[in-house]
């Protein structure tokens, strides 16, 4: 892995091009924009974290200013540091909230009918914006009734049967509010031959903590992860994630961000779409598909830290090889969301004028579904638009025979 | 992955050459590190100094781009204009000889095409207008309004200066130094402010019937310009501004945009990093994030110094990916001390044989095309020849390829 200094920033030639695809100094103009926040800021705060400016909170961390930096500079991962290192914000009860997505989702897994009618009422959420800050108009994800974990503890037997395995990195979303995404990847695998494992001791991948300001939590989990990641990977098994972020955060963002070494592993860990490609690509590897499912049109959306990954082709050429999808690629773009960012009450406006283009072209598409492989996007095309989100791994699931 | 072909690079000789290998059929994909210089572009192309650009092209050295297009130059700068314009961009000019175009520090530059809107002569001396009023936005750092008068005032057309503001930008100038040419650009694809702008013109140019701008009219709308000239009834043309060049920027999403509707892939935020040949052909080349991509031909168009395809070393100047052979004279003789004469570095790149086919110690690589600013053998600010060999050698190996 490509080594970064700390004078990454002397890289910058001050052309603009992340400016120019900065979702947020787009439609906010109290955002300075990333070259500014970045690079140009950077210099400055080292010679006094004086120079730190609120106003980098406004990022929402999508990295797209660095897929469009033509001279390597980690512009958003500057940013990110910067927040890490010099903002005096403390994160309160929201934050705390919003970031600890494990200990929330098992308490509401257990009540999930409860809390799903509830915060599916208007008054509730005036109240939770009233209290939390919170936006009203935001509606929160389901919370299932039983997690993926309880369900794969009945599938362990079933599932060591398989002569090749592989460990699966579900993450908080499938585990708590999405099992039947899990049991679609679980289902998928197996059809190739593999059995699914979970990992010894799996926690959020810590990418809400990172965002709220939670790090020594973050860097904590971090750990733990990696320290499971590596028995996975000293026992021969492969790390796959559904989730782009997820992957995105166990690959990049501990060594970027927080500072914790992942190199040894860091080829380990997949993304469910690239991982199932490559298989169908080695010539001994195939998947049986039901020629008789219906015809659905599919508007596919890449989020933005799979498009940091560089890894979106892989989910398209997924989606091209089922028969019977016919595929529309949107135009990549922000959805507005970024995990947590679009929660806040101050940052709602700003999500949705981010996201208002890509409604419109999701809605002029004339799909019967969306794909993308990030659950946030989904949480926010759901809301916005009319259509209903699947992973492309469940859309592969659905039309196998 | 699998493809066709493979083009390394992301800017104007990139996407012509995907392009026209989309079109005809073939699977094609590029690998960009980033967004192309086409974000510095002055909205115009340049073929070759001189009253009659294809005439002076006859008479370059062997080792010049040019003299390996053989007789079809004509044929493929036709071709590379119409692509522009089933992208959509529309042009003016045409090769059989040079027009001008204002710069943003008001100079006239030879050019063989320039997008439609923008300010030209046609001879450098004389414009078909008397008085302009020369209008932009405020506390926009980008462009130079007296430069742009006084180069008026030397063709004879009286100017007279404004400056306007919407409520939108004046929040924009909280961040003065990101008081940029998008800023201003994306303001001016909403219809509230275009109409609010339209009635600005009308009363600062009173009986003035044309208007010279920044080209900051629209980011994702490209009718900004007609509307306003349609509301207003004046002429409304265009100077580029320094970078970003919102003009730029539009061409190159325009040629991606028909690049990936013709089936073409992209990855963009990719660079290529590693190679693997097989019998004296290149077999894979591998990126930053891990994607291995095997093809039949690859193309190497990703660009000189500043494009990130060649890399100034105190040993000499080197191609980065494949460590191609180079054409470039001693380290000490690189540079000219007159920084104004023609500057040697300027003319360093790649050697390719007779089918731009790249060498690599002293042979040339069966599946390995090279084209665009990567090449040696010209200097694109003396000659004004940039764009045009980035297009036409670009179209030249698309057609070796198709042939092959």
């Amino acid at each position: 892995m490509k080594q970064y200094s700390e004078h990454n920033f002397e890289q910058c030639t001050k052309c603009t091009v992340c400016t120019v695809y900065c979702p947020v100094a787009a439609v906010n103009p109290l955002y300075p924009g990333p070259k500014q926040a970045g690079p140009d800021g950077e210099r400055l705060r080292m010679k006094s974290g004086k120079f730190f400016d609120e106003s980098l909170n406004l990022c929402l961390n999508c990295k797209r200013c660095e897929v469009a930096c033509p001279s390597d500079v980690r512009i958003g991962d500057i940013i990110q540091s910067a927040r890490i290192k010099y903002s005096t914000k403390k994160p309160g009860l929201r934050e705390f909230t919003l970031a600890n997505t494990d200990l929330v989702g098992s308490v509401a897994t257990l009540v999930s009918p409860v809390v799903n009618a509830t915060l599916g009422l208007k008054p509730v959420r005036h109240i939770v914006e009233g209290v939390m800050n919170i936006d009203h108009r935001r509606i929160f994800p389901k919370y299932a009734f039983g997690t993926f974990e309880g369900w794969m503890r009945k599938q362990r037997k079933a599932q060591a049967q398989f002569a090749k395995q592989i460990a699966y990195f579900h993450g908080c979303y499938v585990n708590y509010n999405n099992p039947p995404l899990g049991q679609a990847f679980v289902k998928v695998v197996n059809a190739l031959g593999y059995g699914v494992q979970l990992l010894e001791n799996e926690k959020c991948c810590g990418v809400a903590l990172i965002s709220n300001g939670f790090i020594d939590k973050a860097k904590k989990q971090a750990k733990s992860n990696l320290a499971s990641i590596r028995k996975a990977t000293e026992a021969g098994l492969k790390v796959v994630a559904t989730s782009s972020t997820c992957t995105f955060t166990l690959r990049d963002e501990y060594e970027h961000l927080l500072g914790i070494e992942n190199g040894d592993v860091r080829e380990n860990i997949d993304l469910a779409c690239r991982f199932i490609y490559n298989l169908l690509c080695d010539g001994n590897h195939n998947l049986q598909f039901n020629p008789d499912a219906p015809r659905i049109r599919v508007a596919y959306h890449s989020p933005c830290h799979l498009e940091r990954l560089g890894w979106t082709q892989y989910s398209i050429e997924l989606l091209k090889l089922i028969p019977n999808v016919e595929l529309v690629k949107l135009d990549s773009q922000c959805c507005g969301i970024a995990g947590t960012y679009g929660f806040k009450k101050e940052n709602y406006q700003t999500s949705q004028a981010i996201g208002e283009s890509l409604f419109a072209a999701i809605e002029a598409s004339e799909c019967d579904f969306v794909a993308t492989d990030c659950e946030t996007c989904k949480w926010q095309i759901e809301m916005s638009t009319t259509k209903k989100v699947l992973h492309p791994i469940e859309l592969l699931a659905n039309h196998l025979s | 992955m699998r493809y066709d072909t493979v083009i390394i690079g992301g800017g104007l000789a990139a996407l012509l050459c995907g392009i026209e290998l989309a079109r005809s059929g073939k699977k094609a994909a590029i690998v960009t590190t980033g967004h192309s210089t086409l974000h510095f572009s002055s909205g115009s192309f340049g073929l070759y100094n001189g009253a009659e650009p294809l005439k002076a092209a006859e008479a370059l050295a062997p080792s010049h781009p040019y003299s390996k297009l053989g007789e079809g130059m004509e044929q493929l700068a036709a071709k590379a204009t119409e692509i522009l314009n089933v992208a959509g961009i529309a042009t003016v000019g045409n090769a059989e000889a040079n027009h001008y175009i204002m710069t943003p520090t008001g100079a006239l530059r030879q050019c063989w095409l320039s997008i439609e809107g923008m300010v030209t002569s046609a001879d450098g001396k004389s414009f078909d207008f008397s008085d302009a009023l020369i209008l932009s936005p405020e506390g926009f750092l980008d462009f130079y309004t007296q430069f742009i008068a006084d180069s008026f005032k030397r063709a004879g057309v009286t100017t007279t200066q404004s400056v306007f503001s919407l409520p939108e930008l004046t929040i924009r100038r909280n961040n003065p130094t990101e008081m940029r040419s998008v800023t201003v650009a994306r303001a001016l694809d909403k219809e509230e402010n275009i109409l609010a702008l339209a009635s600005i013109i009308t009363r600062e140019a009173k009986d003035t019937q044309t208007v010279i701008m920044p080209a900051v009219l629209g980011f994702e709308r490209t009718d900004v310009l007609s509307r306003l000239e349609k509301i207003t009834g004046k002429q409304i043309l265009t100077v580029a501004t320094l970078p970003p060049s919102v003009e730029g920027i539009k061409v190159e999403r325009a040629l991606c945009k028909t690049f990936e509707r013709m089936g073409g892939v992209i990855f963009n935020g990719h660079t290529a990093t590693h190679y693997s040949m097989e019998e004296g052909a290149v077999a894979t080349i591998t990126t930053s994030k891990g994607v291995t991509l095997a093809a039949n031909e690859f193309v190497l168009a990703s660009g000189s110094f500043i494009g990130g395809g060649l890399q100034a070393l105190r040993s000499g100047v080197a191609e980065v990916l494949f460590g191609a052979d180079v054409a470039a004279p001693a380290v000490v003789e690189l540079t000219n001390r007159d920084l104004f004469e023609s500057q040697p570095f300027m003319s360093v790149g790649i050697e390719v044989d007779e089918q731009f086919k790249v060498l690599i110690a002293g042979k040339s690589v069966e599946n390995l095309y090279g084209c665009g600013a990567v090449l040696s053998g010209y200097n694109p600010v003396k000659e004004g020849c940039g764009a045009g060999v980035a297009m036409l050698t670009a179209l030249k190996v698309a057609e070796n390829i198709i042939n092959r």
